[in-house]
């Protein structure tokens, strides 16, 4: 009875499960956090965290041993984190973040990640300096204190109540507070900075009453022999406590100590001339070093050069200086009342880390044995950047107790390492929290199976016959998962194994495995050693299916003047092909010269593949040809007249289209004006996209219900411009969101589509003959997805002489711009739930499959919506009954709530979301999305299903067994018909 | 050995010459009662009795004939309402309907000589009965083809012919640069 009702009960309630590709069997997903801006270290319960606030927004606790992401938590976007402090003992970490309204956001967390608080402090002027500081005071996290600008706020550490705020307001001597100090008996709050400005400039020191913030007594000037360096705030030591800043040329150390019994310690502002200690000449790059030492201050001066300056003695004298080869990254732990021990490392990119650590102490400081350098095999990452360092206890071999250090290295890319004992422990490539740029790589299909392999079924018994026979190099072969990897890696049947390259605002590009995120190898690109920006990064497409996929990078240096360069690299091994070829200046445009049949045909006979020829465009309109030889020239001659490209002018408001002409230099070419199109002048909020050109199209007519067709308007040259426009003359209609579809080889103006009463930032989307732009309504906010169709006003073919020949014969012609067309568009818009930051339309290998528009939203989650929902002739009221034969659901100006199947990230969240990207696999049925921003999510989209492949779970059991069962039933039955034949003879 | 135990045969000795009967002759036995052996010796027709019987022939097979090629009417009213029946819809019902319907008439047509050959004794003309016939059954094809063309079966329309579209490739290429003034 009991087991009937549980029964009951269990039917009666509502089944959960996962989906399988929730199981991360069709996706997976990649969490980052950034490059780290602040850490403390902290053991909670036995697990070693690293608390962080990152470059990207995100406040994390990771495993100091591992990596581990244990908890992450992003800020709103659009703040720019700004200040971290841990009180351990509290259990809370405060974190502080300028927010794009000007609002200084001050949260307190649990250790566990548990927002407890968050309060706002607001600007102490409208042109507040950025510059803020957080700091824990009094016992138990009870309050905290900001600084900002010449403000002082006071909040409730358990509440965040904000208890009193004060601002220095003198005129043109308003001071900026970089330093605070509670006296021991908790009365007067000290807080320390500079103020004034130019000659007038002087340190300044106010005493506050803890309690309601009143000033004690008047603000203390003391007046510094020369202007103060107005760029960072001044730096309050550790007891002895001095409060420490630069002159304005940043060539003296301006210095003043102070009591510690709460009243002024003053003595006279001394200063003293940084060139006198050290070779290196301090100036514009000299920076005090927010580090907090007793008595001392770590200033760097140069390139490779840090000293510790000791200012106990009376006159400042450096304790230590460290004059690395490489760049250096200072870190600094509290190790008990006094201890404090500064560690630099430094070294060349990429190789290793040299370690020296330093003691200070309030009597002096000691440079400590340095253990060995600290390998960096993984990777290309740059030097390091910044450096952040935890203490813990351990035993040596004798049983003391020693302490020891981890460390948390941020390099140039943006990685963040986890060092121990002069060990890497682990590294996260941080650097895809800042994804610019993504792009798919297909690899080349093996010689020796790709006939075999053309079979989905030959490349399954292929697949399972290498995987038996352990074979590498087969077409399940791929690298190992170090960088630069060794394996050769060939495409599969399916088409899903491809590379996700990514290039990241550091400049790095890494190339992951889109079957499981593993990174196949990494770049950080450098000329002469030399850091470098990346400008742009073209997918050079292999001429033949055999040959790897190039990688060609135009990168500058970072300092100046520029030297600009072009890289190639194989894009599956991630090696660099040639040498940096030196550019004079930036490029604009660039594309691969398309081969002649003769170097395809060595290509397939094997010869050795030479590079893949490129054009490039350069600021003086001049063409550049990689490589510079007359195979090269004569290919771009072949192709020139069909060659056009286009540039967007957003500050002028105006897009140019570019052929190409002969010019009178050997191999010379130049790029000249083709048309111009001018965008009206209060346009603003301009995008720009264009068809992908590798979209494929099956169909080039949209069948209708009564079996008639409309004519697509096919081109694979369309351009769409969105921009926002408000009518000066009528202002009060609100501004309106243009969308302009340009003919990128004429210029000419395919279609003005108008959404009145809203704005942008517009984004936009195309494939085949469909624009889709999104915008917000105004006033009101929402979200609006507009559709425009682009139809063709053809004459229908001739049916007989299709009949008879097979083919349409016009079909079978280039089709040109230049051929006159007469499109018409039609359009229509729909609300949507929610905000989109990026979409783009799935790719399939034929274009068969009905495509899916991708919407990153603004949640972090990826939307499917079929292009069925997303078409302008759903009719308005009942539909008739062509609308119903062709499947057209009724007009409905809201489009959703959607059913969650149709949100594929499902349980997942990318932050920041910026770009989807879709590649179409070998499969008709299924395409590749990627939704990339600070996370990274890959799945397989089938928008019609699996159509041509078997289910996961589909009985292959079962149908062995079937096939099984005809074959012996065929057999019995075949000797029962012969025994009954002979039978029937005999009788 | 055989195996055959007995037989009974009524071959007589004149019709099997050298057969395998082997019983006694059955030309000995007398003739049932009333057979008369020439019987039309007994009353020879006249030529005038013939005639007319010819000519009721004649016009029975002409009859027959009509009859003949009016039968796909009858044929058509039932077949139409099954077409009826089996509605607009293009299913494997209304597919098997309609493509009954069609293939007998089809098979009629082709198949007009031979159901009119009994009646071609070379006196009697049955051309117009052909005629009708094939008309007749035409029209019911055209009646199949009619439903064909409700059913969607018929490439009448442009939607008929995409599988003979393509796509045509672009004889230009037209990319986009790095942004400027940005």
């Amino acid at each position: 009875m009991l087991r009937a009702i549980a029964l009951l009960l269990g039917a009666l309630l509502g089944a959960s499960a996962l989906y399988e590709d929730q199981a991360g069997e069709l996706d997976w997903y990649r969490q980052n956090v950034g490059a780290v801006l602040h850490a403390d270290f902290h053991t909670a319960q036995g697990r070693r965290l690293v608390f962080v606030s990152t470059d990207v927004g995100m406040v994390a606790a990771l495993d100091a041993t591992t990596g581990e992401t244990a908890w992450r938590q992003p800020l709103p976007a659009g703040e720019r984190i700004v200040a971290q402090a841990i009180a351990p003992g509290a259990g809370a970490l405060l974190v502080g973040s300028l927010a794009p309204d000007g609002a200084l956001m001050a949260r307190r967390w649990t250790l566990d990640g548990d927002l407890v608080w968050d309060v706002a402090v607001l600007p102490p002027a409208p042109d507040a300096p950025s510059p803020a500081a957080l700091a824990f005071v009094g016992d138990g996290a009870e309050s905290v204190v900001a600084l900002w600008g010449a403000s002082v706020t006071l909040v409730r550490g358990h509440t965040g109540e904000r208890a009193w705020a004060w601002t220095h307001e003198a005129g043109e001597v308003s001071a900026s507070w970089g330093g605070v100090h509670l006296t021991a008996d908790r009365s007067t709050l000290v807080v320390y900075g500079r103020a004034g400005a130019g000659r007038s400039s002087a340190l300044a020191r106010a005493e506050l009453a803890f309690a309601s913030g009143a000033p004690a007594s008047e603000v203390q000037l003391a007046r510094a022999p020369s202007a103060l360096d107005e760029a960072d705030a001044a730096v309050l030591t550790l007891e002895p406590r001095f409060v420490v800043t630069l002159d304005a040329a940043r060539t003296h150390l301006v210095f003043q100590a102070d009591g510690d019994d709460g009243a002024h310690g003053g003595g006279a502002v001394r200063t003293s001339t940084m060139g006198a200690w050290s070779h290196a000449s301090a100036g514009a790059h000299a920076r005090i070093l927010r580090v907090p030492l007793p008595g001392a201050v770590l200033v760097r001066l140069g390139e490779g050069h840090v000293v510790l300056v000791d200012l106990t003695t009376g006159e400042p004298h450096v304790r230590w200086e460290a004059r690395a080869a490489g760049p250096v990254a200072i870190g600094s732990l509290r190790a008990g009342a006094q201890a404090i021990v500064a560690a630099v490392y430094a070294g060349a990119p990429a190789a290793s880390l040299e370690q020296s650590t330093v003691l200070v102490t309030a009597g002096g400081a000691e440079v400590l044995p340095s253990p060995s350098a600290v390998p960096l095999t993984r990777g290309s990452y740059g030097a390091p950047s910044a450096l952040y360092l935890g203490s813990y206890s351990k035993k040596d071999g004798g049983g003391v107790v020693q302490i020891a250090q981890r460390a948390l290295l941020v390099t140039a890319d943006g990685a963040v390492h986890g060092l121990a004992d002069a060990r890497a422990l682990w590294a996260r490539e941080e650097a895809l929290a800042r994804p610019e740029q993504l792009e798919f790589l297909a690899p080349p299909r093996a010689r020796e199976t790709e006939a075999l392999a053309d079979g989905p079924q030959y490349g399954q018994l292929l697949r399972a016959a290498t995987r038996a026979l352990g074979v590498a190099g087969g077409a399940g072969a791929r690298p190992d998962g170090a960088s630069g990897g060794g394996g050769a890696l060939f495409a599969d049947s399916f088409g899903f194994r491809k590379l996700v390259v990514v290039r990241t605002a550091s400049s790095k590009v890494l190339a992951l495995r889109a079957d499981d995120g593993g990174v196949a190898w990494s770049a950080l690109p450098s000329l002469d050693g030399q850091p470098v920006e990346t400008l742009t990064m073209v997918v050079v497409p292999a001429p033949i299916t055999h040959l790897d996929t190039d990688l060609l990078l135009v990168v500058r240096t970072l300092s100046q003047p520029h030297t600009y360069a072009a890289l190639t690299y194989d894009g599956l091994t991630g090696e660099l092909r040639a040498p940096a070829h030196s550019l004079p200046s930036r490029v604009l445009w660039s594309a691969p010269v398309p081969a002649s049949d003769a170097a395809l045909a060595a290509l397939e006979a094997g010869a050795r593949a030479p590079a893949v020829g490129h054009a490039l465009v350069l600021d003086d309109f001049t063409v550049a040809l990689l490589p510079d030889t007359d195979a090269t020239a004569r290919a771009f001659e072949a192709a020139r007249t069909s060659i056009f490209f286009y540039l967007l002018d957003g500050a002028a408001g105006v897009i140019r289209g570019y052929g190409f002409a002969r010019s009178q230099k050997q191999h010379g070419f130049r790029a000249v004006v083709r048309w111009t199109y001018i965008l009206p002048a209060n346009a603003h909020d301009l995008s720009i996209a264009q068809l992908d050109s590798a979209e494929a199209v099956h169909a080039p007519v949209q069948v209708l219900g009564d079996r008639g067709v409309l004519h697509k308007h096919l081109n694979k040259n369309l351009v769409a411009l969105g921009y926002t426009q408000l009518d000066r003359a009528a202002p009060a209609a609100g501004p309106s969101v243009h969308v302009t579809v340009l003919d990128g080889v004429t210029g000419a103006a395919v279609h003005d589509f108008v959404q009145p009463r809203a704005a942008g930032p517009v984004k936009l989307a195309l494939t085949e003959n469909v624009v889709v732009a999104h915008s917000s309504a105004v006033p009101s906010g929402k979200p609006m997805l507009s559709l425009i169709e682009l139809y063709d006003n053809a004459t229908e073919p001739d049916y007989l002489a299709i009949m008879f020949s097979g083919s349409d014969a016009a079909a079978l012609r280039a089709r040109s711009s230049f051929e006159p067309r007469a499109p018409f568009a039609l359009s229509t818009s729909f609300f949507v739930s929610a905000e989109v930051e990026a979409m783009a339309f799935t790719q399939t290998a034929k274009g068969i499959t009905p495509r899916q528009l991708m919407l990153a939203l603004h949640s972090g989650q990826m939307l499917a919506l079929d292009k069925k929902l997303l078409d302008t002739r759903r009719p308005i009221g009942a539909p008739s009954t062509a609308d119903r034969e062709e499947g057209l659901m009724p007009y409905s100006p809201v489009l959703g709530p959607m059913p969650l199947q149709l949100y594929v990230t499902h349980g997942h969240r990318v932050e920041r979301a910026r770009g989807v990207r879709c590649a179409a696999t070998t499969l008709e049925s299924t395409s590749i999305v990627a939704l990339y921003g600070a996370d990274l999510f890959i799945s397989r989209q089938s928008p019609a299903k699996n159509f041509d492949m078997l289910a996961p779970d589909f009985n292959k059991g079962a149908l062995a067994l079937a096939v099984a069962a005809l074959g012996v039933g065929t057999v019995v039955t075949t000797h029962l018909r012969r025994r009954q034949e002979l039978n029937r003879l005999w009788r | 050995m055989s195996s055959r135990r007995w037989d009974f045969s009524l071959a007589t000795e004149s019709n099997t010459k050298g057969g395998r009967a082997e019983g006694p002759s059955s030309s000995h036995l007398p003739k049932p009662p009333g057979f008369v052996e020439h019987a039309e010796a007994l009353a020879a027709p006249t030529s005038a009795t013939l005639t007319k019987a010819k000519g009721d022939v004649a016009k029975l097979k002409v009859k027959k004939a009509w009859e003949v090629a009016f039968s796909p009417g009858p044929q058509f009213a039932m077949n139409a309402f099954m077409l009826w029946m089996s509605g607009n819809q293009p299913n494997i019902f209304s597919i098997m309907i309609t493509s009954y319907v069609m293939y007998n008439p089809i098979k009629a047509i082709f198949g007009a000589g031979q159901t009119f050959a009994r009646f071609g004794d070379g006196q009697t003309d049955v051309t117009l009965q052909k005629i009708t016939f094939v008309l007749l059954n035409a029209a019911v094809c055209g009646f199949g083809v009619l439903k064909m063309s409700w059913l969607g079966l018929l490439p009448t329309e442009p939607a008929d012919w995409i599988a003979f579209y393509s796509v045509r490739t672009a004889a230009e290429t037209a990319t986009g640069g790095v942004p400027l003034g940005q």
